[in-house]
This record gives C-alpha cells, sequence and structure tokens, in this order.
C-alpha cells in the first residue's frame, strides 16, 4: 500500500506512547511484587493516571478499563480516520449492549458488567434504550441488532442468541466499514479476529458437547475459515482439528490442539494472543498508515490482559511460577 | 521575446517545484514532528533538525532561479534567442524535477525518522543519514542544472 502521510502525526505519536508499553524490567517487578506492591508499581507507570483513584487490588478493573478507555480514545482523536479506529470501541458499545439485554431479560439489577468509558455510546443511553426498549438513540446497525436480540431471546429464550446476535452485527459492521474504506489491512485484520473467536467457540462447543445447530448458531461469518471446516470437525477428535490448522495461517495453534485437556482453553487464549502479536509484528514497519495505530491498541489491550491476569493470580494466592505460566507466552 | 519567456517558464518551475517539494516535506516532517512533541516536548530541538532538512530543496530552487536570470542577463535578456530559451529551460528541468521528488521523499523519511526519535532517541544520528541519503539526489539535480546553464552561449 502506498505510504499514507495522513497519518505522518497519529504514527509519530504513537511511537511516542509505545515507550510507556510495558517492558520486560517492568513485567519483572509486577512478578516479584505482592498484589498492592502491583498496584504501586502501576502508579508509576503509563498507567498512574488511571490507577489514581483504585485504592485496592481488588478495584483494579476499574483502572484497567479507565486505560483502555484512554487509550483507544486517544488514538480515535489523532488518527485522520477516526471511524476506523472507532471499530476497535465498537466492540465495547457491542459487549455492554449484550450485558444490558441479559441484564434486563434476566432482571438483574447493580453491577452487570458493563465497561464505562471504553464505548463509542454513553453505558446510560445503552441501559435507558434496553430498559424503553426504544434504541433510535443507537446506530443503526445496532439498534437492528438490539430488535433482532430481543425477538431471537423470546423465540428460543437462550441468553447465548444474544451474543450471537450483536456479535455478528458488530463484527458484519466492522468488516464492512473497513471495506468501505478500502482498507485492506483492517479487513484482514478483523477477519483473523473473527476466525480466531471461531476457533474459541469450536473448543468451547466440542468441550460442552454441542451439536452442529449450536455450533452454527454462534458462528460469526466474515473470517477465512468456514463454516463448514468447524462443522466436518466437531465429532472428530481434536487432534484432526489440529491437523486441520496445521499447515495454514494458524499452524501455531495446533500444539493446543493435539495435547488438548479441558484445562487448555487458557493456554488456547494466550497462543491466540500471540498470532494477533505475529500479525501486528509485520506492522510495526509501517511508517505512514493506520497499522502502527492499530499494532499500539493491539499491545495496550495485551498488556492490560497480563496485568489483570498477573494481580488477579496473586489475589487468588497463585504462586509465581504459576504465574509466569500463565504469562509465559505474552508479548514482553 | 518568446525566448526571455521560456528561459523564464525554465526557472520559474525550479524554483517553485523545488520549493513545492520542500513544503510538502518538511510539512510531512513537521507533522510527525508534532506527533513526537505531544508526548515528549523535551525533543523539540532534534525534530526540529529533522523538520529542516526537506526545506533545502526549496533553496536550491531559489539558486538556480537566480543562475538563470544571470544566464538570461548575459544572453541579452529581450534579445534571447528562442534557442537559448528552449536551453535555460531544459537546462532547469534536472533542479526542478529532483527538488520536487525528493523534497516529498525526504519529508517523509524524516517524519519516520522522528518516530525513531520518538522511540529511540540516542538513534537520531541514523534517522538523519537515511533522510541526507535522499539530499544527494536534490544536490546532483542542482549541479546538473548549473552544468547545463554554464554550457549556453
Amino acid at each position: 500500500m502506498a505510504d499514507d502521510t495522513r497519518y505522518a502525526y497519529a504514527v509519530a505519536r504513537v511511537r511516542g506512547m509505545e515507550t510507556g508499553l510495558l517492558d520486560r524490567q517492568w513485567l519483572e517487578r509486577l512478578l516479584s511484587e505482592t498484589a498492592n506492591g502491583a498496584l504501586k508499581a502501576l502508579s508509576d507507570s503509563a498507567y498512574e493516571e488511571s490507577m489514581a483513584d483504585v485504592g485496592r487490588p481488588q478495584e483494579i478493573e476499574r483502572g484497567l478499563v479507565l486505560a483502555l478507555g484512554e487509550t483507544l480514545e486517544t488514538v480515535s482523536a489523532i488518527s485522520p480516520v477516526p471511524e476506523l479506529i472507532d471499530l476497535f470501541r465498537l466492540r465495547w458499545d457491542a459487549r455492554n449492549l449484550k450485558a444490558h439485554q441479559k441484564a434486563s431479560f434476566l432482571k438483574l439489577e447493580g453491577e452487570i458488567g458493563v465497561a464505562s468509558g471504553v464505548g463509542t455510546i454513553d453505558v446510560s443511553v445503552l441501559e435507558k434504550a434496553v430498559q424503553e426498549k426504544d434504541y433510535t438513540a443507537l446506530p443503526d446497525f445496532l439498534a437492528e441488532a438490539a430488535r433482532t436480540a430481543e425477538e431471537a431471546y423470546r423465540d428460543r429464550g437462550e441468553l447465548s442468541v444474544i451474543d450471537a446476535v450483536i456479535d455478528r452485527a458488530m463484527w458484519k459492521h466492522s468488516l464492512d466499514t473497513a471495506t468501505g474504506h478500502r482498507d485492506t489491512f483492517l479487513r484482514g485484520f478483523f477477519q483473523i479476529e473473527i476466525d480466531l473467536a471461531n476457533v474459541k467457540t469450536f473448543a468451547r462447543m466440542k468441550e460442552a458437547n454441542r451439536d452442529r445447530a449450536d455450533l452454527g448458531a454462534a458462528f460469526v461469518p466474515g473470517g477465512t475459515l468456514e463454516l463448514s471446516l468447524f462443522e466436518g470437525l466437531l465429532g472428530e477428535p481434536m487432534d484432526a482439528f489440529a491437523r486441520a490448522l496445521e499447515y495454514g495461517r494458524y499452524g501455531a495453534l495446533t500444539p493446543v490442539f493435539r495435547e488438548w485437556t479441558p484445562e487448555r482453553i487458557y493456554t488456547l487464549e494466550l497462543v491466540c494472543d500471540n498470532v494477533l502479536l505475529k500479525e501486528i509484528e509485520k506492522a510495526k514497519t509501517i511508517a505512514y498508515g493506520i497499522e502502527p495505530l492499530v499494532a499500539f491498541i493491539v499491545y495496550r489491550q495485551i498488556e492490560i490482559k497480563l496485568i489483570r491476569t498477573a494481580v488477579i493470580a496473586k489475589l487468588d494466592g497463585a504462586d509465581r511460577s504459576d504465574i509466569e505460566a500463565r504469562l509465559r507466552m505474552t508479548h514482553v | 521575446m518568446e525566448g526571455l519567456m521560456l528561459a523564464m517558464a525554465g526557472a520559474a518551475l525550479a524554483a517553485g517545484l523545488a520549493g513545492t517539494g520542500s513544503a510538502v516535506g518538511t510539512g510531512i516532517a513537521g507533522q510527525a514532528a508534532t506527533g513526537v512533541v505531544a508526548e515528549d516536548p523535551e525533543k523539540f530541538g532534534r525534530l526540529l533538525l529533522l523538520q529542516a532538512l526537506p526545506g533545502t530543496q526549496g533553496i536550491y530552487g531559489i539558486v538556480g532561479l537566480f543562475l538563470a536570470i544571470g544566464k538570461m542577463g548575459a544572453l541579452g535578456m529581450g534579445a534571447m534567442s528562442v534557442a537559448n530559451g528552449w536551453q535555460i529551460l531544459f537546462a532547469c528541468l534536472p533542479l526542478a524535477i529532483t527538488g520536487l521528488t525528493s523534497g516529498i521523499a525526504q519529508g517523509k523519511v524524516s517524519g519516520a525518522a522522528c518516530g525513531l526519535v520518538a522511540k529511540r532517541p540516542d538513534e537520531m544520528g541514523k534517522g538523519m543519514i537515511f533522510a541526507i541519503v535522499v539530499e544527494t539526489y536534490a544536490v546532483l539535480g542542482l549541479l546538473g542544472t548549473i552544468l547545463l546553464l554554464q554550457n549556453i552561449s
């Protein structure tokens, strides 16, 4: 792709922001500290502002969500095409919408797991829309998805249909927007994310002995791996799935499925992150374009996941070797 | 008069296109430098140097313009032949073309070097060298124009 010098300011600024990403030395400090010490260490890093109101490690999620929200908002603000960066915030809108709809159907009150300040739509707007069943304040595609999800839930009575309907709409919108901007990199990146989401869904479905209909309902179209591949292997041993992936783009996932145990779901999550990181590694060398911006967002997201994993493990009383095992395959 | 018009067009192209290259180049590098300074204002001085590098093509363009005007004066200005006018116009083209293209290209390299300075301030020298390599071709363009102008009689 030709240099897109509209990104000159944004890419240079992101290069500056990348110096605030946590390095191996910092990870060493995180591992050697207690949960309280880890929180203090975060206060001495690029997370200083977002952790300012977090008093104890049990509340760290609030600070991490705030940090992610700030990152996405900043990158969106400096990008010459903010609607493309906002696609990464959109998934939080989808997540919050799903949480509100599920809470509404289950008549839950109080903390329902919404993330405030990360998406493009204020959570109070989403909450009001769900409560009043009036989705006109939402973007058209999300409003349509919300109505479809409501109807699907009434028909089938399963909360999982809400996830399926809204996730499909979200990914379709993301792919369509990237295609509309003729951004082949972003479209390809979303396709990889969709593929990895489908691989994880397949592993969960297989583990839970679900049938093809369930798999088809949860499958997100738009990736490079077709539904027929997953359907054909649903009744086969996991090793067959490993063989199917072995020589393709997702060959790195093969060892996980070859030595599959239910506990490897967590490893699968890490290896999927590594596939994304490997993909984004190429993007780092682009001087002018959206690629370095996306790379920074991915790094920050994975970094936040890493911090969350480490601090929660510490709070659970896991020893250092256990935590290291969980973090072993991260990018730092 | 037609000879003079052609010669002036050549001089204008040299200054105008080389200046345009510099304007675009320093603009790109300036945007990148601003992005880095937004995160770390202390890097302003170093980045100013990188931004200024693509500005030299504009200066070469003005030098070419003066040389062309000098040659027009030597050839009698209004009395200049059409053939001399074409000669001056073509003599100005190396500077005009290399000034435009190298100014933009150097701006891109300087902008990328700003990103390098943001992440690794100690490596600024390498970033500058990459940008200066592009400068070579602007200098060669200027030299070409000087040599061609000198041989017009």
